[in-house]
């Protein structure tokens, strides 16, 4: 007998809302005031970039502090291929970012008109760039980074615009 | 037999609520470690050796999270392991932070589950965890659709639902039996700060009033979905006795598992085609109640913590577990011989039917039973306690875990 290879196609779909808790506020105040917020510990007064309700280094609490939204690459790549809701942004740079007075670096995007290693090399330079406010949903993809020296041409663009 | 004598000293919770939005998860977690370290006296974050985690990551959809809540949970440059095992994913996560200081591995060990269960679907992510318990549906042709409606609604109340009709027939458990441990569950519940349910006015007739979700089991029957978290800490006998007024010692743990027979049809499990036989957790006891030198489990226990989503469940493991004769439970949860000022009381924190953060469930068993010892719980019955079980389970085929622990080290029976 000729074996027949029989299968059943099944499709399981799951939402997830995940609570962002005591880190909300990063979130709202980057989508409606274009804030970088950070987290400053009371008593070691380590300044925390993603932002953490309590210090991690002697577990006290922590204030919010604005951050200027200047900074400087720590380490950096090109992405070449990605994700589905990345793809039609390749090639764009990744960097661990150090905002000028946080004490920890920051994951995010990186664009350049002239997208070379050069550009994203440790050291460089960059200045955050904001979506127009009907487009900001909350999100880390509300912002990116962009050379200094660019900074000005990429907010006069139509879709993007500058911090204050 | 352990190297080294463990002792919990010091258990801590989250507030439990449907929706804990106010924290994400690390938060959560952090929220319960802070509490527990708060009432562990002169240990601080940094006398931490070792950190246990658990959850189940197909909850909340973030897998690894131990990696994000490290910081908040005092785990940096510290050994971290985690413990996964479905339902009873915080009594593993309780039995390994036993093995850890059992080991002579580590002095004192944090213990931490958690579930924030607001983030995903738990039904969905449920149906695909119990997956393995149900393989022999797909494997008979049946889509993911159809066995959602088989198994009820395509989790826990599905397998419960069966438990329920072979206890009942057993038994001769009525429906208000079932109701009457629920009254119980949420009037305890009420008394306790970080339950989830919390319902002192709850009477038999209002839990029958509510509509059925799969018969026998009625939607005011069925436990909720929580966020919350709990923690523990475990040090040993010498330490322990420096820092707590009660230390309490852990003297026996098991974690046995059951072959599946969910409605007991043909080539789904070989031996078991009573989903209310529950053998798993009759050896699970056995075993536990063996190391802790624990001959008659209903004269020596003053305490017990079961595992029951389901109100038909706490009838049956208090009998699988040595603590009732068999088909009497629902004659004693009719004389009250359960009850807060009871002979025997069971699950005075409110239990699993009043609060179920999944992943931390079968740890808050364990935590609350040992804080009756300590004489912190926040709904503390009249009696002393000296020794008491903490129980759990995690669906049709999963591991049920006991931890059973006394105000006394092992070795006065041995």
């Amino acid at each position: 007998m000729v074996f027949q290879e029989h299968q059943i196609r099944d499709k399981i779909l799951i939402e997830y809302k995940y609570t962002m808790g005591g880190q909300s506020k990063f979130f709202i105040e980057l989508m409606n005031n274009k804030k970088i917020l950070g987290t400053k510990c009371r008593k070691c007064k380590k300044v925390w970039l993603p932002p953490r309700i309590n210090c991690s280094e002697c577990y006290e609490d922590t204030d919010w502090i604005e951050l200027p939204h200047t900074g400087t690459i720590q380490v950096s790549t090109i992405v070449w291929y990605g994700a589905a809701a990345f793809i039609q942004n390749v090639p764009y740079g990744c960097a661990f970012i150090k905002l000028d007075k946080a004490d920890t670096a920051m994951f995010q995007g990186v664009f350049s008109e002239n997208l070379v290693p050069s550009k994203l090399k440790k050291g460089q330079r960059v200045k955050a760039v904001f979506k127009k406010k009907e487009n900001r949903e909350g999100k880390m993809t509300d912002f990116f980074f962009v050379p200094e020296d660019e900074w000005e041409r990429w907010i006069n663009k139509p879709e993007y615009e500058g911090g204050d | 037999m352990a190297k080294v004598q463990p002792a919990i000293i010091s258990c801590g919770f989250c507030e439990h609520a449907s929706k804990r939005s106010d924290v994400n998860m690390a938060e959560l977690v952090n929220e319960a470690v802070e509490d527990c370290l708060k009432k562990a006296g002169s240990i601080e974050w940094k006398d931490i050796d070792c950190v246990i985690n658990g959850n189940m990551p197909a909850f909340e959809g973030a897998n690894m999270p131990e990696l994000w809540m490290t910081d908040h949970m005092a785990a940096k440059n510290k050994p971290l392991l985690r413990v996964t095992t479905g339902g009873t994913t915080g009594g593993s996560v309780c039995i390994a932070g036993y093995y850890a200081v059992a080991s002579g591995l580590y002095d004192t060990v944090l213990a931490v589950a958690f579930e924030q269960q607001s983030c995903g679907n738990t039904t969905v992510g449920l149906s695909s965890v119990a997956l393995g318990e149900i393989s022999i549906f797909p494997a008979l042709g049946y889509d993911y659709d159809r066995l959602k409606r088989n198994l009820g609604a395509g989790a826990a109340i599905g397998i419960a639902s069966y438990q329920a009709m072979n206890y009942m027939r057993r038994s001769k458990a009525t429906e208000e039996d079932l109701a009457r441990v629920v009254v119980q569950n949420r009037r305890n519940a009420a008394k306790n700060w970080w339950t989830h349910l919390k319902m002192p006015t709850i009477t038999i007739d209002d839990v029958l009033d509510t509509p059925y979700i799969s018969y026998p089991l009625r939607f005011g029957m069925v436990c909720p979905a929580s966020d919350g978290a709990c923690a523990m800490l475990f040090t040993t006998e010498e330490k322990a006795k420096q820092i707590a007024d009660i230390p309490v010692y852990v003297n026996g743990v098991a974690s046995y598992s059951n072959e599946t027979a969910i409605v007991g049809i043909d080539c789904a499990g070989a031996g078991q085609v009573d989903p209310c036989e529950q053998l798993g957790a009759v050896k699970s006891a056995e075993i536990a109640y063996g190391q802790a030198g624990i001959s008659f489990p209903n004269k020596e226990i003053d305490y017990a913590e079961v595992y029951s989503p389901f109100p038909n469940q706490e009838l049956m493991w208090v009998e699988r577990v040595g603590l009732f004769e068999e088909n009497k439970a629902p004659e004693a949860y009719r004389n009250g011989v359960s009850a807060f000022n009871g002979e025997l009381p069971i699950n005075c924190s409110g239990g699993v039917n009043s609060t179920n953060a999944i992943g931390a469930s079968a740890m808050e068993r364990p935590a609350e039973a040992a804080l009756q010892i300590m004489g912190k719980a926040g709904n503390q019955v009249p009696k002393t306690v000296h020794t008491a079980l903490g129980h759990g389970w995690g669906g049709a085929i999963n591991f049920i875990t006991h931890v059973v622990m006394s105000d006394e080290p092992q070795r006065k029976w041995r």
